[in-house]
Formats: C-alpha cells, structure tokens, sequence
C-alpha cells in the first residue's frame, strides 16, 4: 500500500488527463486522492483520424507530444462526419439527423424534431439536413445555447438549442460562398469567401425561441485583401475569430503555387481584425501579435484560446495551430519540410502524419504557425478537440 | 562551519538515527527547502533532516551530487567542458541507474525529495510509478502496487463506461 502522501505527490504529477481517470478508477481510496485535487485543464488535442470506420482515432496531445492510442469515439460517432466542436469534448455530428455528443461521457443533447429538420431557402436543396458547420454559442447543456450552421454554400441558420420549440432560421446570400461564421457579441458573423465581405446578424434569445435582425452587411474600407480562390481548399482557407471580444480573421495563403507542384512555397497565414472606422465602416487592420493567445484552425472549428505561461511549452502563445483541410495522396504533395511523426494502419489504408512550423510574418516577434497534414487515404483530415478538464 | 577547500563551503547534514554526512553547500542548495534554510541563517552548525534515515539520505546526496553541476550552482565547472547535450544524455543513463531500488525504497525517495522539495528528484522518483499507470491494465496496476480493488462491481463497470476512451 501507497501511503496517501505520495500518492497525492504521484497523482499531482501525472501529466496526461488518460493516466489520471485510470489513478482514480484503480480504487475507492485513490479516487478520493484524485477527487482532492481540482480538475486540471486539458490542452486541445488533435484527433488524427476522426472519420475512420473504427474506433481508433489516434489523439495527438500537442502538450506533451504524445499520441493516445487508446482514445476511441464512442460507437454513436464512429463513421459519423464531425462539423462542429465545443469545449468539454462535445461535437456536431453530420449524419441526419443532426446530433450533438460529447466524446467523454457519451452523452447527449437530445434535439426536438424541429431541431432536427431544416427549411432550405435554396431552390432545388436536398431535403436532408446535414450542415457543413455547426457552431455554439455555449456550453451545449445550456438552456441558453444558440447552434449557427452553414447549411449550404450560400445559406446559413440559427437555431436556439436549449429552446426546443425553436426551428432553425435559415438565411441565404444569393451568388455568395460562406466561409466562416463566428458568434462575438451578441451578433453572428458571416465571412464570404473571394470578396471577404462580412454580414452579422444581431441575435437574441425569446422565451421559446431566437430573435434575429435583418443582415447587415458591413462597410469595410480597404478590402485590398481579397485574393482569388482557384478551387484548392486550403488555397481559399479563410477563418473567423473571436479574440478578446474582436472580430479577426485568419487567411491562408500559398503564394500563389498550385498544391500538385513539386516546388512548393511555404504556406503563410495573415491576420487582420475589424476595427470600426467611424460614420458606419469598418476597416481591417494587421494584427502582428496574438499576444497570450494561440489560433486552432481547422474545417470544422476555430478557436482563440488563452495560453497562460505556466502551462508547458506546447501549444504556445502567439503561434497558429492549423490542419491542413485534404488528405494528399503522396508525401511528395506536402511541404519539402514536413516531419512526419506517425504512421498508422486501419482498414481505410496506411495514413503517415506530419507537422511543420513556419513563420507567418518575418519580424522576430511575429507569429509562428505550425501546420498538421496526412498524406494516404481518402478519408476526413485531422481536427481539433477541446476536451473537458480532468 | 567546515571547510575541506578554499573557496567551497561545506556544510552538515545529520539524519535522525545519528549519521552525519559532510557536503558542499552548493550540493545541499539542491534542496530548496535546506536553500532556505541557509538563506535564513539557520544553518550554522549541522542541519537535522527529521525522518530520514540516513540510507535514504546518503542516496539523495549522491543524486544532488550528481545534478549540481548542470543546475548551474557556484564553484562547479564540469558544465564549461562538455557538451551540454552530451551531459544531458549522461545524466538521463545516471538517473536510470539511480532508479534502479526496490519498492519501498523508491517510495521514501518521493517522501524525502517531497520534503526536501528537489523537483528533479521527485519527477524522477514519480515517473515509475505514473509508467506503471500508464502502461498496464487496471488489473496490473492493482498487482503491480499492492492496491485492492475495493470498487463494487457495478460500480468499476460504470467508471469504466463511462471513461471508454482511457481504458481501451
């Protein structure tokens, strides 16, 4: 037997959050050691393989560089397509219907049937409901949670998940490619794709549903960023930000090479933020540092998050961490530079994954990025994971 | 005070079943809690280290002895002269070895670094133990450390559903 001073010592040092619900599920008395001590926050991980058809996902845990090998969906999930993530370990699975789940607990969000089914705007739409992109404005059991989604290329709806009598809203922007949407201060912010032109929407709760105001689309000054799209997703990767209540986005560029060619340029990103100009516009202005803060982007989900300087050297302040939105089918797609830092074999095929740091801007202070990519297979691109505090 | 060579202050440590062990201050400074107590003053003479025999604090002396160089304290050079990376290499096959103690002896390591506060030593001492959760089912872990399984049955199977994701 452990006296109890060293296992509250061991358990105090146990880095990674797997170990320390094994620590309190070895017995009753070192459960009530792990229960003395207050949840620890668990840094984002990156699900490497999360549309395999079993449960092995493969959690790459950026804080200390390891990989979980024992990490699985629950069975409700596996297969599923994931299009929204929140902290805590929930997400949006795409399959109609739509059902939200965290991956920890295996609990869920039960939707009403209005909840479930969406009216399209768009002529000729199928009937099915499946979002390419779920947001939420909350914590997902909160009666006030607000779910956004891009439902189609130009149509977006909201839907007050906590209010089950509330149908979702959809709005469609005709002969525009909605990119991003952000919620930031009682508004949802919608990015549209070449133009970068936004439209935000003021939105509020009601006693059994949403209130909505009329789209407003922003006049920005400026906009000398716009860029064309030549159909490469990540050619066009554009993100919105909520950062210290500011809107900011992230654009990422390829220098203009196509992603096929063998002399590939490094990838950069540039952020700029909305600043209110006066008289009505706005105007975008760089953002050169990201402060204590590091961006996560990925297809489904992006996020600020708040990296306080005690916490270990991964994932560090002021740096971008992305995932590369295609599986390339050969490494010699990926940039020269790439280190790869797993291989894994499922019944999809053989997936090696890599991870590459670069500079975004060349000033010394600038901000870092550093970009996760999977060549093999065909299969759904790695994502980012808020899990719960454990 | 003693002291064996110009320039390097020596200092007492006594354990309570009445050893006493002569080490240079930069050494025991290891410990941040006799550090503190040099800083304060309270160190003229021999520092009693209460309930730790000396077998156990012999082998954390040789452990600050080992690490003080590269810690960067006063009156050691060995660091100027080898690589770094190379001492670091040195250092992780020296802690290995260390290591190598049964049971109990390893378990009044962790109390003496804990009350000692030697970080170094204390991740070192934890480190077997967090391996051995990390590495072996619930079962082995039981096994491996001498834990009863006081769970009821019912009880393991929720845990165990409900945290999927850690035990597979």
């Amino acid at each position: 037997m452990l006296p109890d001073d060293i296992l509250t010592l061991v358990y105090s040092r146990v880095a990674s959050a797997d170990n320390r619900v094994r620590f309190a599920a070895v017995c009753t008395s070192w459960r009530a050691i792990a229960q003395m001590q207050p949840p620890r926050r668990v840094l984002p991980w990156l699900i490497l393989d999360p549309g395999s058809n079993d449960g092995a996902k493969h959690a790459y845990c950026l804080e200390d560089g390891t990989i979980l090998s024992r990490f699985r969906f629950p069975s409700e999930v596996v297969g599923g397509c994931i299009v929204g993530c929140y902290d805590g370990g929930w997400v949006a699975v795409s399959e109609a219907p739509l059902r939200i789940i965290n991956l920890f607990s295996g609990a869920e969000v039960a939707l009403s049937a209005k909840q479930r089914s969406v009216i399209r705007l768009c002529p000729h739409a199928d009937d099915r409901f499946v979002p390419m992109k779920v947001i939420f404005s909350e914590r997902p059991t909160s009666r006030d949670c607000i779910l956004a989604a891009i439902i189609g290329c130009s149509e977006v709806a909201i839907c007050g998940l906590g209010r089950s009598k509330s149908a979702w809203l959809p709005n469609i922007f005709p002969g525009q490619t909605v990119m991003d949407i952000a919620f930031c201060n009682g508004y949802l912010y919608c990015l549209m794709s070449e133009t970068m032109a936004m439209v935000r929407f003021k939105i509020g709760l009601a006693k059994h549903g949403l209130s909505r105001g009329d789209p407003q689309w922003l006049i920005i000054h400026d906009q000398g960023y716009w860029y064309a799209a030549n159909g490469d997703p990540n050619e066009h990767a554009a993100y919105i930000v909520e950062l210290r209540g500011k809107i900011m986005i992230a654009v990422r560029k390829t220098r203009g090479s196509w992603w096929w060619s063998r002399n590939k340029t490094l990838p950069i990103f540039f952020c700029l933020e909305l600043v209110y100009a006066g008289d009505g516009t706005y105007h975008w202005e760089p953002v050169k540092r990201l402060g204590d803060h590091a961006l996560f982007l990925g297809p489904t989900f992006s996020k600020a998050l708040h990296v306080s300087i005690g916490e270990h050297c991964s994932p560090r302040r002021n740096h971008i961490y992305y995932s590369d939105h295609r599986c390339y089918p050969q490494k010699k797609c990926l940039p020269n530079d790439a280190k790869k830092f797993l291989t894994s074999s499922n019944s999809d095929g053989c997936h090696a994954y890599y991870k590459q740091g670069e500079c975004v801007d060349n000033t010394d202070a600038g901000i870092m990025s550093v970009g996760y990519y999977v060549s093999g297979g065909n299969q759904c691109p790695p994502m980012w994971l808020f899990p719960p505090d454990l | 005070m003693a002291t064996r060579e110009a320039g390097k202050k020596m200092i007492m440590l006594k354990s309570p079943d009445g050893m006493e062990f002569e080490v240079e201050e930069a050494v025991a400074m290891e410990s941040q809690t006799i550090r503190k107590m040099i800083e304060d003053d309270c160190a003229d003479t021999a520092i009693l280290i209460p309930n730790i025999n000396s077998k156990i604090l012999s082998r954390v002396i040789e452990y600050c002895n080992k690490h003080v160089p590269t810690t960067g304290a006063t009156g050691a050079a060995a660091s100027d002269t080898v690589a770094p990376a190379a001492l670091a290499e040195d250092l992780k096959i020296w802690d290995a070895e260390f290591i190598k103690v049964n049971r109990a002896t390893r378990f009044n390591l962790i109390q003496a670094a804990s009350y000692l506060n030697i970080k170094g030593l204390l991740d070192l001492t934890s480190q077997t133990t967090i391996d051995t959760i990390s590495d072996n089912s619930l079962e082995e872990i039981r096994s491996f450390l001498s834990t009863k399984n006081d769970y009821l049955p019912e009880e393991e199977q929720t845990i165990r559903r409900e945290n999927q994701w850690a035990f597979q």
